[in-house]
């Protein structure tokens, strides 16, 4: 088992009601999975529509990062997680 | 076409209207391009910024005043007394179109007076106004003074606060109360031509040369913005200040001076904080769907006010780079600044750069009063605002910049500046491309001049979706140089830059040719804004700057980050400038004989 921590940002706080939490899951654990299992839990799936178009795909501009990297530079939703791992979820977020 | 400058002397308290015709305009566009080719045409080289021969120029757009979307803004030119170069600084508001209004497509001010005075244009009247009485007063009620005493409820109004009164070379110029023009110290340029502010009133019609095309195109506009995500819900639900946060994961929000860049207390200055604790209501600048401006109030304590903002740029600045976590603070020395008539990334990133300096020892006590330079002071944050407008015991020395501030206590490399620009809200060491474009911005460190970290986080670029790995260096140079000629271009049409998370040239070159009859296209407009950042390199090379100031502090490029997640980086600019260069034909960071000739400046 690892124990992971998840931090939700912006509109997608609102739909899981909660800023951040730790999970313990098995070993193999992917991002996708992860989501998945935090969408389930807080927002009745809710969570995981936002985040995967139909296809499987993260929606266009929504950002996961696992320990501060964009997960479209490791191996997209298929980042294979670690202990100790810090994944962070934003909503497509402007400003400047 | 042809368009109207309304050119005054401050001297003699004269005014005369010229005329500016086609062939320029369809070169140099309107706003920045048009301002800053009129600069470099009349302005002698190495005038002194806060003499009377540096001239100040404001400059709308072709399609400011429309109904076009975001059109709404204005731009300010000028030599800079901060940075001794390039003077810029684009703005949003009210003020612009109601310049068009009048008549206008811009002012050019020249000379000085020899007292305090604000200009009053109205039904093709300029009144030189006395601005004794207003003279220290803050902006907010020097609006509400001018619009008192003019009997004019609807005039808008374009002023400076104490801080441009009194030569603090990071002092804006404020219209709508919040909205300021506030880089590069504009506002002192203004303040030492003893001007107070501009007062505008005007009813004419905008001239359309296509409406029922231009109509067209700004209903499938207004519905792209509508729908995107980042114009329709992010700017609205939760402003600029969604950023924070989307900023610090990734470690590269700026924290103690660019000593880190995690900030562990974020979660209590964030956009999601602000908007839950202290948001009442949103607002917008002139003729903007987006409405990503946050009506504010700290409703008691000792931070009390009911204002404004804060942007994420300001947030930062007065929170991380201070390591200050109190957001009703922030939101107090905020909208102080507003009131000031004060920039606020440059006061913070010097704020910041004091703190780093008394906490190295480089700053003795004796200097500092009853001022308490330690990290996390939001009550420093605070009380040095008008001190530094007001040039006070060590805001004095604030009042200067980060630049002269660590050169007068003996440690430069504490400066976090480029060309004398204080750095906004990016660690260079986790962007690369952003690396770049502050050490290749025309008027020093500067987001808006290439907005890189918003392809290399947020996944977009150019108007369309794109996403560079932020640590790369490669591909970074091309990306650059097409990111800095892209918004030289929305600059000088003065249509916001959040509006082009929606869209991109096609709808711009369409939004142009509707308004004015020109059939220009996407790639005829990119050449207009490589002119225009050529030309602004130009009047810098003339200034003196050439290759050796297209570079960043010594911390970037020598001392890796120390922790978060950019942790081990450093900016790796010798692999891009040789590149960039190479791309932009220059040579010593001055564009090379052909380049010239090419651009046909």
């Amino acid at each position: 088992m690892i124990n992971v921590k998840v931090r939700v940002f912006a509109t997608f706080r609102d739909i899981v009601g909660i800023k951040e939490t730790d999970f313990q899951l098995p070993s193999s654990v992917t991002v996708r999975l992860l989501v998945q299992t935090l969408s389930d839990k807080y927002s009745h799936g809710k969570l995981e529509q936002e985040v995967f178009d139909k296809s499987g795909k993260v929606q266009k501009y929504v950002k996961i990062l696992v320990n501060g990297r964009d997960i479209d530079f490791l191996d997209g939703p298929s980042t294979q997680l670690n202990d100790g791992d810090i994944v962070a979820m934003f909503p497509p977020v402007g400003g400047g | 076409m042809e368009i109207s400058v309304l050119r005054v002397d401050l001297a003699e308290k004269s005014s005369k209207v010229e005329k500016i015709g086609d062939q320029v305009l369809r070169r140099y566009l309107g706003g920045r391009g048009l301002g800053a080719k009129i600069l470099y045409d009349e302005l002698k080289p190495k005038v002194d910024p806060l003499k009377p021969e540096n001239k100040l120029i404001f400059m709308t757009g072709p399609l400011v005043g429309t109904y076009i979307p975001t059109a709404g803004r204005f731009h300010v030119i000028t030599k800079s007394p901060l940075t001794g170069g390039l003077g810029e600084a684009n703005c949003g508001g009210d003020w612009g179109p109601e310049i068009r209004f009048a008549g206008y497509e811009g002012i050019i001010l020249e000379g000085r007076s020899s007292e305090p005075v604000y200009l009053w244009i109205h039904d093709g009247a300029v009144e030189f106004k006395s601005a004794g009485k207003l003279w220290g007063n803050g902006v907010w009620q020097t609006e509400d003074r001018i619009r008192e005493e003019l009997g004019a409820k609807d005039a808008k109004i374009a002023s400076i606060g104490p801080a441009g009164e009194n030569l603090v070379l990071i002092a804006g110029i404020v219209n709508k109360k919040h909205r300021v023009a506030a880089r590069t110290g504009v506002g002192a340029v203004m303040g030492s031509k003893n001007l107070k502010a501009i007062a505008v009133k005007g009813a004419k019609k905008m001239p359309v040369a296509d409406d029922a095309k231009l109509h067209e195109t700004v209903k499938k506009v207004q519905q792209v913005i509508k729908e995107n995500p980042y114009t329709g819900k992010s700017y609205p639900t939760l402003g600029t200040m969604a950023l924070f946060n989307m900023m610090n994961e990734p470690g590269i929000l700026p924290t103690r001076n660019f000593q880190s860049g995690y900030f562990p207390k974020a979660d209590a200055v964030s956009g999601e904080t602000l908007r839950d604790k202290y948001v009442k209501g949103q607002t917008s600048c002139w003729g903007c769907p987006i409405q990503c401006g946050r009506v504010t109030e700290v409703k008691t304590g000792p931070y009390k006010i009911d204002g404004q903002g804060p942007e994420y740029e300001s947030v930062w600045a007065l929170s991380a780079d201070c390591d200050v976590d109190n957001l009703e603070a922030v939101i107090k020395a905020s909208n102080l600044c507003d009131d000031m008539g004060i920039d606020t990334i440059s006061y913070g990133n010097t704020v910041a750069c004091a703190m780093e300096l008394f906490e190295k020892g480089k700053i003795p006590k004796s200097d500092l009063g009853n001022i308490d330079l330690r990290w996390g002071s939001a009550e420093t944050v605070v009380n040095l605002v008008e001190m530094t407008a007001r040039r006070k015991g060590f805001g004095n020395h604030i009042a200067d910049g980060c630049m002269r501030l660590a050169k007068k206590y003996g440690a430069p490399e504490l400066a976090m500046q480029v060309k004398g620009l204080e750095l906004p809200a990016y660690e260079p060491r986790g962007v690369q491309g952003q690396a770049l474009a502050f050490a290749t911005s025309n008027r020093g460190a500067c987001h808006l001049r290439a907005y890189m970290a918003a392809t290399e986080i947020m996944g977009f670029g150019l108007g369309m979706p794109m996403k560079l790995d932020r640590f790369e260096t490669k591909g970074k140079a091309i990306m650059t140089k097409m990111a800095q000629e892209a918004l030289a271009v929305i600059d000088s049409l003065n249509i916001c830059k959040f509006a082009v998370f929606a869209i991109g040239f096609p709808e711009m070159s369409a939004m142009l040719n509707g308004v004015t009859g020109w059939n220009l296209g996407p790639l005829d407009m990119m050449k207009a804004g490589e002119r225009i950042y050529n030309l602004e390199r130009m009047f810098i090379n003339r200034e003196g700057f050439t290759g050796k100031d297209d570079t960043l502090p010594k911390r970037f490029i020598e001392t890796p980050m120390p922790d978060g997640p950019s942790k081990g980086h450093t900016v790796k600019l010798s692999e891009m400038l040789p590149d960039y260069y190479r791309q932009c034909g220059w040579e010593d960071g001055k564009p090379n004989q052909a380049k010239v000739k090419q651009l046909e400046i």
